[in-house]
């Protein structure tokens, strides 16, 4: 039964409007009110039966769940607001029926600890970045709060006790590592049931005498692939919170009034030692500081953060440093050993350009003969004792065709420039290089500069210590043989060229 | 809120909010201004690290007496905050050698119009940003920069939201692509094109810096008042298009805009061109051998009497500005940045007014009503175009035309005494101006005739010395998206994408520097010439996805260029 309201006096319409149910009905009234008429008053009574009509809709959906106050942690007081929510929506909640049976109440807690990853037998620059950010908060702590905890750092791998000891150079007081041919690669569920034993201070008594509590107060972890997934795992393992790619941290306290931390509604209470972990949202459009707090009847820690790589700076290493290391003990189970790495690959480092004594660089002035020129470039380079051949973006993103043997010279790893690497040798020498801006930045640190260019406007003149005028198909053979045979110096033949 | 959501679909899954806008340029800017006002949580995404970090125009914003909204009515302090100079004095040079005839066009200029001021988009369009993240941010929206939305997200067919670069899906019961001329939503829903270069004009401008008291003393300004001059006639050979000259505070906009079909046709260099402008004797009285160019840049330019779309709207999306064609570009008359403004503010109060109607379509519906009834389709559109185009733009006519100027009887014609009061009037009339047909007629015989018989000979040394095209490259900032370019070309043959070479306006014949280059490539003994691409340079212009065989999308949020000026 729809109503054409153009047929209707606006009394008459709300009469009938009372007898529309349907909020889609009412919707549709109100468009051919507003494509006919477009009464003002009609399009008010009909809006107006559209709210009643929305709110009647809208108490049938269940309140949202509006917590976003920053606060994690506390999964589990989420997950029994969402039960009533999501009660009937006969999806799969695994979660649900999980026993929180290892939570602690009022367990104590000490120390931060710092996930290390190594890869191919170093530790990688963010374990660096965290000791040291480990380090300086723990320092802070101890200041604030008067109690001295330590920074422990705890690796997995295959042979870690070198490392272990770099930890301690690094800003650890102890560490921890547990060794096992099995290990020398990330896998899961063994790394997740090592670190969570550790944590936990199971184990041997030699192992684990030197310290005194439950779990961690902190742990930190990278925010890197194998970091990630270990973090999430190792947390739910001690039945905490986890804070991902964090990018600050910082320890104070907090007054916190959310009923659920309190206890009772209407009550502040106050947190002390409260790791505040600040992450970016939206991708670093904004930043949410995220706090673990326990429970009243409930413990969330270890509060845990993951740091995004690069965050904090890389300390000095201090030789002398004294620490604990330890050795940790535990049977591995066959079982987690499940799932197998059967192949990897070292992806390639690319073409380093810095560090020689000598780039030569070729642009486009060789695309006569793209072939050649790069050859005549080669030459040259061999002719010196340390020399590494470069090019210029123009050439990367040219259609010109190399002939096979030299046409790995011409991919993006060997561009110099801006967008490429930035070189700062003794002598750099550039062929048939124009010296647009981009490529300037590139090599403006070098000691000397000889370019090569037919054009005696070219732009690389403003910046050559010397420039020869010439086809670079000519003037590279005459550099090379007096390179070789030693018998006229670079700078003669450079002022020579000049004429 | 009190709407409800649906429950479960996309809309459950993603992140959601009443509104998307696309773009915060100034039609993103007045769509999300009302929408605010009329308290809609509203969303805007700019892939700009700062709104105007990716806008050019030619600089002169109108507030029309007709149009329903102005910039400054929805930005209160616009004009002294955001703005450069009113155009208080507007005036044409018609060019034929060095002779120049100069018609008065203050006439035509103030019709209909309540002011008109120049400006520079980076300046102007980060002072909207910040005024329009307030007022969303009271709604619970805001705007996000450093984001760009590559696509619509679909749900059984239907428009429900937009895909990014950098963040997961959002879905939204209203979308507005503000997102300019080379709109990535508008060709994703299948409104616009990347069609024939006919529709298409395309700008290039240099920001001049100019002391404000030289630039008084140059124009005969007081501080408070601006000028605009526009350029016609034989100085750009045979290209179709012009030039114009802009005051802002303490710099210069120098510019020119030409049909693509016909630089194209023409094989010219926009970059040459302009530099034809600037390196004229009767620029000297006003730039000197002290020029120097801040910034050079390029956009393309809708074509509006063409291109404007007549139903701007699928589904929830609509289109704003560039985005749906409204520049309107007649004649001498440039407007583009005011139909946005309105158009933008005009869809925020068609959602509003639909506000609850369940079929989506009913805001694009209302909106295109509203682009109607307001008359601004009716300027982006003349119906008047429309009868005279397709006999004034026939080849034949044209021909014929131009045979009759060059003849003595019509030349005589225009160079009659009677003539010479008529051209002012003629110039003047917004009807005979919307009227020119867009042929070599009306840009070039015609001023240059006119200049021909009318105009005095101008002797004056021009000591600019404008820039090379690699020193504009290098004196603009980008932050490349190293290994990612945005651009690919799909066929380099010379037929294919060739034209790219000297219609794009950061590249040229024999330059090796920039985005696109001819080579000759000798494959196996035969040789060819082919076309390489390096985006780099690329000032984002969009002229290469037109004249050339590409696959053409922005960078990511953030990269590419950034201008400064605008």
């Amino acid at each position: 039964m729809t109503i054409d309201p153009d047929d209707h006096t606006v009394e008459a319409l709300r009469e009938a409007l009372d007898t529309v149910e349907d909020l889609e009905t009412a919707r549709a009234i109100l468009e051919a009110e507003q494509t006919g008429k477009d009464r003002k008053t009609a399009n008010e009574a009909i809006r107006k039966r559209i709210d009643a009509l929305e709110e009647d809709d809208s108490e049938t959906v269940a309140a949202e769940d509006d917590d976003s106050a920053g606060e994690s942690g506390d999964d589990e007081d989420e997950s029994e607001s969402e039960d009533e929510a999501e009660a009937d929506d006969g999806l799969d909640h695994p979660t649900r029926d999980k026993k929180h049976v290892r939570a602690l109440n009022d367990g104590t807690y000490r120390d931060m600890w710092v996930f290390c990853e190594t890869q191919q037998g170093e530790l990688l620059d963010v374990s660096k970045e965290m000791l040291g950010k480990a380090r300086e908060l723990m320092d802070q702590y101890a200041e604030d709060y008067g109690d001295e905890e330590d920074v422990v750092a705890f690796l997995v791998g295959d042979d870690c006790t070198d490392l272990a000891e770099e930890c301690i150079a690094y800003g650890a007081d102890v560490a921890i590592y547990h060794d096992d041919d099995r290990l020398e690669r990330f896998l899961a569920t063994p790394y997740t049931r090592i670190s969570a034993h550790m944590a936990r201070g199971q184990g041997t008594v030699e192992s684990t005498d030197w310290r005194e509590y439950d779990e961690p107060r902190y742990t930190l972890f990278p925010a890197t692939n194998n970091g990630r997934d270990l973090s999430a795992l190792v947390q739910a393992e001690l039945d905490s919170g986890l804070a991902s790619d964090c990018s600050d941290l910082y320890i104070e306290e907090t007054e916190i009034s959310n009923p659920v931390k309190t206890g009772e509604p209407g009550v502040k209470k106050m947190f002390d030692r409260v790791l505040h972990m600040k992450r970016p949202d939206f991708s670093g459009f904004e930043y949410s500081t995220i706090l673990c707090l326990d429970n009243p009847d409930r413990d969330f820690h270890p509060q845990g953060a993951s740091v995004i790589p690069g965050t904090f700076d890389v300390p000095e290493p201090d030789p002398e440093r004294e620490g604990l290391v330890v050795e940790h003990d535990m049977e591995l189970e066959d079982e987690w050993f499940a799932a197998e790495v059967t192949e990897y690959d070292t992806l390639e480092a690319g073409v380093d350009l810095t560090g020689h004594e000598v780039v030569v660089c070729l642009g486009r002035g060789i695309a006569d003969d793209p072939t050649l020129g790069m050859e005549l470039g080669l030459d040259l380079v061999d002719a010196f004792e340390d020399a590494a051949l470069g090019i210029t973006r123009g050439i990367v993103t040219s259609s010109y065709q190399f002939d096979g043997h030299v046409e790995r010279y011409a991919k993006e790893e060997r561009q110099i420039g801006e967008t490429g690497q930035v070189v700062a040798p003794p002598l750099y020498i550039a062929a048939g290089v124009s010296g647009a801006v981009q490529h300037k930045v590139g090599i403006d640190e070098s000691d000397t500069i000889i370019s090569i260019n037919t054009d005696p406007e070219a732009t690389i003149r403003d910046f050559s210590d010397y420039f020869i005028e010439g086809d670079l198909f000519e003037v590279l053979p005459k550099l090379t043989d007096a390179v070789t045979s030693g018998e006229i110096p670079i700078e003669a033949m450079a002022d020579g060229g000049e004429d | 809120m009190t709407q409800t959501k649906p429950v479960g679909g996309l809309e459950g899954e993603y992140e959601h909010y009443e509104a998307i806008v696309v773009g915060c340029g100034p039609g993103g800017a007045a769509a999300a201004a009302r929408l605010a006002a009329h308290d809609i949580e509203t969303l805007v995404l700019e892939r700009g690290t700062e709104a105007g970090s990716k806008n050019v125009s030619g600089g002169l914003i109108y507030a029309e007496e007709s149009a329903p909204y102005t910039i400054e009515d929805l930005f209160p302090n616009f004009r002294a905050a955001a703005a450069e100079r009113p155009v208080t004095d507007y005036q044409i040079h018609n060019i034929a050698g060095n002779k120049v005839k100069t018609v008065d066009l203050t006439d035509l200029h103030e019709h209909d119009t309540e002011w008109c001021d120049a400006v520079l988009r980076r300046h102007m369009d980060s002072w909207l940003e910040s005024r329009v993240h307030e007022l969303t941010s009271e709604t619970g929206g805001g705007v996000l920069t450093d984001v760009r939305v590559n696509g619509l997200l679909r749900e059984n067919g239907q428009i429900v939201g937009v895909t990014c670069d950098e963040l997961d899906p959002i879905t939204a019961d209203f979308i507005v692509a503000a997102d300019g001329v080379n709109s990535e939503l508008a060709r994703d829903a299948g409104l616009m094109d990347w069609a024939a270069p006919e529709e298409w004009f395309q700008g290039v401008k240099a920001v001049v810096e100019m002391d404000p008291q030289e630039i008084n003393d140059r124009f005969g300004l007081e501080p408070d008042e601006g000028i605009a001059h526009l350029f016609s006639g034989d100085l750009f050979e045979d290209v179709r298009g012009g030039g114009f000259l802009y005051t802002n505070e303490d710099t210069l906009s120098i510019g020119t805009v030409f049909h693509l079909d016909s630089l194209v046709a023409e094989q010219a260099e926009p970059h040459e061109l302009l530099d034809a402008l600037l390196t004229h004797p009767l620029m000297s009285q006003w730039i000197g051998d002290d020029y120097h160019e801040l910034e050079y840049g390029a956009k393309l330019v809708p074509d509006s009497k063409k291109v404007a779309h007549r139903e701007p709207y699928r589904d929830r999306l609509v289109l704003v500005g560039d985005a749906g064609g409204q520049m309107q570009a007649q004649g001498p008359i440039i407007k583009g940045m005011n139909h946005a403004v309105t158009a933008g503010a005009l869809a925020a109060d068609a959602y509003m007014l639909t506000r609850g109607n369940a079929d989506p379509e009913a805001p694009g519906r209302r909106y295109t009503t509203m682009l109607e009834q307001s008359g601004t389709m009716a300027k982006l559109r003349p119906r008047r175009y429309e009868l005279t185009s397709p006999v004034g733009e026939h080849g034949l006519v044209t021909r014929v035309t131009e045979g009759v100027l060059d003849s003595p009887v019509g030349s005589l014609a225009i160079g009659n005494p009677l003539a010479k009061r008529l051209l002012p009037k003629a110039y003047n009339s917004p009807f005979l101006v919307g009227m020119l047909p867009d042929t070599q007629t009306g840009y070039t015989t015609l001023p240059a005739i006119i200049a021909e018989q009318h105009g005095r000979t101008v002797h004056w040394e021009n000591e600019v010395e404008p820039p090379s095209l690699e020193e504009r490259i290098g004196d603009l900032t980008y932050n490349t998206d190293v290994g990612n370019p945005h651009i690919r070309v799909l066929d380099n043959s010379e037929a294919a994408s060739g034209a790219a070479v000297y219609a794009c306006p950061v590249s040229a014949e024999d330059f090796g520097g920039g985005c696109y280059r001819s080579e000759t490539v000798t494959t196996n003994g035969s040789e060819e010439t082919l076309v390489s691409l390096d985006t780099q340079p690329c000032v984002e212009c969009g002229t290469c996805a037109i004249v050339a065989d590409t696959e053409w999308e922005h960078p990511r949020g953030g990269k590419g260029v950034e201008f400064r000026q605008g």
